[in-house]
């Protein structure tokens, strides 16, 4: 059962006079559960593919289907409420919002998705959810911290709570591991390995790096912008 | 929810805003005390204005005035109805009003100098005054304040001036009653104490013995007073006679004789033998009638010791102008000599300004005071107008502190007037108090159709002093538009410094996107942002103008204390406190104004962080 479809995606950027295509026809089936992994060297344009999946961007040509609904043409509306419910995204520089606590961070899908009154209702169940998924993810000491008081690995960490905090069907990771060490990078991919199997999380990652590709259920490489 | 959150969160992190905050503050403050104290002042004017005036007035276009004001008055009673709660009719002319005083010179001599004042002579009704206007929320002595009288009082006139009746405070008089903080700072009126009987007693009172007094008739300044003769309750001729004594030790006693250009005015002294007569007097020692009197005099002046000794203009005594010694060829008429212990001249009111000056400490100095005589000319009604002299006894002071009238109003009964002037029964004007909350203009309408307008003038007291008020509106209004301006400057603050927070932030706007938020969400955190710095800016200039208003004395005293002179000087403004006059509505409009800028300054910033796109903040850290 596939549960995001890519066909035929084209994306190009333009500079000045110059017009660079950097994603010349993609065409990519991701299963339901499965660990995905496409790899392709730096520039290939594997960040700029997973933007378009993880509807940051629009993509020139081509579709996206998620659950059989095409999704790259919908409503800002539509899009947003996918972006925060359905599809997550965890980043290489893991983007955390440095003014609030680890706590905070993680609550963010959860500050946007509801209302003032509803999220202070269900405040309490928030805090736990989000202590529970910090303590899965290994930070269950750290919570008062600020993101600048944390490790690379800590701060991913962070991140990967946050984006699972919504119950997301899919999760998208580009190059979690890029700024970490090997064995801290040992430890996030482990991480969402478990949550691959344990909680059949759909999970499609990048990376550049051909030792991690091969932890995953599948492997696609991109190479000048097409899936080979 | 995240909107609110992070506002608050990013508006407790960005110690830059506090700068907006700021100029948001100090805008909302200037404003809140300027537009307090300048309708503070409007209104006190106001006030005042109003109160001399009534609600409206019919007025005579001829200068000899209507016949029957008790008919016109009826007249108006029919148009009007049960709105008029209060009308009287009056009488005015123009005049001179002379009086002599004692001025201390720069060699330290106190002199008589006699002073001339070009007044506007308003005749009243005892009666009927004070239903119209504050009349008698102006006069010095308690019991004249509740019914008018010109008879002169024993004493207890006021030793404090009366401001605290007038002066309002806006809204807080309702919820703060007026504690009097400020009779600290008001200087207490000694002169008035004497005023009265007592102080005529003392002043025109028989001598006692003391020290010798030189009297230096060169000195003696006289007018003219044609028609004294014309008038048989003058007494004029008496003054213009009596020498004028000079409070001295005897070294400078040569000095004194000499010429003084300042009180040697181009007129002649009227009495050269006596003067001359005197000064050999003097010299000789002899003994003479004259002599006698002299020495009265003098004992008289010894009377007050402690008013010689001071530097009161008018305390030291006067030589008995008015029969004291029986030889007075105009007092014998009516079967009688005039006596000023016992008797006075008909009552006349006079302002204040005429009276006394305020001197750069805050203290009062009179030279006349309730008591004294003085001396009234001003043209008769006849086809060729001529001047009549009457004299009459202060007996009460006008201070409305509108120095326009204080300064040139005297009051006398009308009758008096009336009869001097001869036209008896015409009055000039009539005045009219309405019922509170009446519309003014309407009623003036309803007079104009009844009175003929080429006889008669409706005004109600705005139309009179309509280019004054009308340019202190203006003045605020202007006042207003610049200080806005300072408003607008902090809104343009607000734009700069927001602009950077979003430049600062498009990585957070980003996440945000990222994870699910609208474009409009983020939008809304920069306008929240910008509401919650004006209601932070606006809330604290509010607390900060108000008190600062509520203070405004304790500050003007503060700053005088700190540069060493006075900031907020009596003597220039009339005013012993700084009036302010807080209203809500004003207080609103500039907090409403202050947020709708703030808002407006986030606008343009908050829809670019709306625009940005996620990815291109995304891609790097
Ligand atoms: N906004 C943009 N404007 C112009 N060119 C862009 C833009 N975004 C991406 N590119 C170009 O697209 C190409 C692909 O970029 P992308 O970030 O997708 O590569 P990547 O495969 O993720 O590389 P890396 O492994 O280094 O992250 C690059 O050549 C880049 O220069
Ligand atoms: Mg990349």
């Amino acid at each position: 059962m596939s549960i995001m479809q890519v066909h035929d995606l084209k994306k190009s950027f333009t500079k000045g006079p110059n017009t660079i295509p950097v994603l010349k026809g993609i065409n990519m089936e991701v299963h339901e559960g499965e660990f995905l992994s496409i790899i392709g060297q730096s520039g290939s344009g594997k960040s700029t593919l997973l933007h378009v999946m993880g509807l940051l961007t629009h993509p020139d040509e081509g579709e996206i289907l998620y659950g059989g609904e095409r999704i790259d043409n919908q409503s800002e509306r539509r899009r947003d409420y996918l972006r925060n419910h359905d599809i997550s995204m965890i980043f290489q520089f893991y983007h955390l919002l440095p003014e609030l606590d680890i706590v905070e961070n993680v609550l963010t899908p959860l500050m946007i998705s509801e209302g003032y009154w509803k999220f202070r209702f269900n405040a309490k169940e928030h805090r736990e959810r989000a202590k529970e998924l910090l303590d899965r993810v290994g930070l269950a000491h750290r919570l008062k911290h600020r993101p600048n008081e944390l490790s690379g690995g800590e701060m991913q960490r962070t991140a990967i709570a946050r984006a699972l905090i919504n119950s997301p069907k899919i999760l998208l990771a580009d190059e979690p591991t890029g700024n970490l060490d090997r064995s801290t990078e040992g430890g996030i991919i482990d991480l969402l390995r478990g949550l691959n199997e344990k909680e059949k999380l759909t999970i499609v990652l990048v990376t550049h790096n051909p030792s991690i590709a091969a932890g995953a259920d599948r492997t696609v490489s991109l190479v000048d912008g097409v899936i080979e | 929810m995240y909107k609110l959150f992070l506002c608050l969160r990013y508006l407790r992190t960005r110690y830059i805003v506090l700068a907006s905050i700021i100029s948001v503050m100090l805008g909302v403050a200037t404003m809140i005390v300027v537009n307090s104290v300048m309708s503070g002042f409007a209104n006190e004017m106001q006030t005042r204005i109003h109160g001399i005036m009534g609600d409206l007035t019919v007025t005579s276009t001829s200068s000899d005035g209507f016949y029957d004001p008790e008919g016109q008055m009826q007249r108006i009673r029919d148009a009007l109805g049960d709105k008029v709660i209060g009308i009287t009719p009056i009488c005015t002319t123009v005049g001179v009003l002379t009086y002599k005083t004692r001025i201390l010179d720069i060699d330290g001599c106190e002199r008589e100098a006699q002073l001339t004042e070009q007044v506007c002579i308003v005749g009243v009704d005892e009666r009927s005054k004070a239903s119209v206007g504050d009349f008698g929320k102006f006069l010095q002595h308690p019991e004249n304040r509740k019914a008018l009288s010109f008879d002169l009082r024993d004493g207890g006139y006021d030793t404090f001036e009366g401001q605290e009746n007038t002066q309002s405070r806006g809204v807080l008089d309702k919820i703060f009653p007026v504690k009097d903080r400020k009779k600290g700072k008001l200087k207490e009126r000694t002169d008035m104490k004497r005023a009265g009987w007592q102080h005529r007693r003392d002043y025109y009172g028989e001598p006692m013995n003391g020290v010798e007094i030189v009297t230096n008739p060169e000195l003696h300044v006289e007018t003219k007073n044609t028609s004294a003769e014309d008038l048989p309750t003058m007494k004029q001729a008496e003054e213009e006679n009596a020498p004028v004594l000079e409070l001295m030790d005897d070294s400078s006693s040569e000095k004194t004789l000499s010429d003084h250009p300042m009180d040697n005015p181009p007129e002649t002294p009227v009495n050269p033998f006596l003067a001359a007569e005197k000064k050999e007097a003097e010299e000789a020692g002899e003994t003479a009638d004259q002599k006698d009197f002299d020495l009265k005099e003098s004992l008289d002046t010894m009377n007050q010791p402690e008013n010689t000794e001071q530097a009161e203009n008018e305390a030291p005594a006067d030589p008995d102008p008015f029969g004291g010694t029986g030889d007075d060829p105009f007092g014998g008429h009516e079967g009688g000599v005039f006596n000023p212990l016992e008797e006075t001249h008909p009552g006349i009111i006079i302002g204040i300004g005429m009276a006394m000056f305020r001197s750069s400490d805050g203290t009062d100095k009179f030279y006349l005071l309730p008591g004294r005589d003085v001396m009234l000319t001003f043209p008769d009604c006849s086809i060729r107008p001529t001047g009549v002299t009457g004299h009459f006894t202060c007996v009460d002071l006008y201070e409305s502190k509108m120095s326009e009238y204080d300064s040139q109003f005297v009051f006398v009964s009308m009758q008096t007037l009336q009869e001097l002037r001869g036209m008896p029964n015409k009055a000039n004007q009539i005045q009219i108090q309405l019922k509170p909350g009446s519309d003014l203009d309407e009623a003036c309408e309803e007079l104009k159709k009844v009175f003929d307008p080429q006889l008669f003038l409706c005004k109600t007291w705005r139309d009179d002093k309509m280019p004054l008020l009308q340019a202190v509106d203006m003045e605020i209004a202007i006042l207003n538009v610049l200080l806005f301006m300072i408003i607008a400057v902090s809104g343009f603050g607000i734009l700069a410094i927001f602009y950077m927070v979003v430049t600062d932030k498009t990585r957070d706007i980003g996440i945000l996107k990222a994870l699910g938020a609208s474009s409009w969400g983020i939008m809304s955190i920069f306008l929240m942002y910008g509401l919650a710095l004006g209601i932070v800016g606006a809330g604290l200039g509010m607390i900060l103008g108000l008190a600062f208003v509520l203070n405004i004395n304790e500050v003007a005293d503060f700053l005088s204390w700190c540069l060493g002179h006075e900031v907020f000087s009596p003597d220039i403004y009339y005013f012993y406190q700084v009036p302010y006059d807080i209203s809500l509505t004003t207080v609103g409009w500039i907090v409403g104004g202050a947020l709708f800028i703030a808002v407006l300054a986030s606008v343009f910033p908050a829809w670019h962080a709306s625009r940005l796109q996620p990815v291109e903040s995304l891609r790097y850290e």
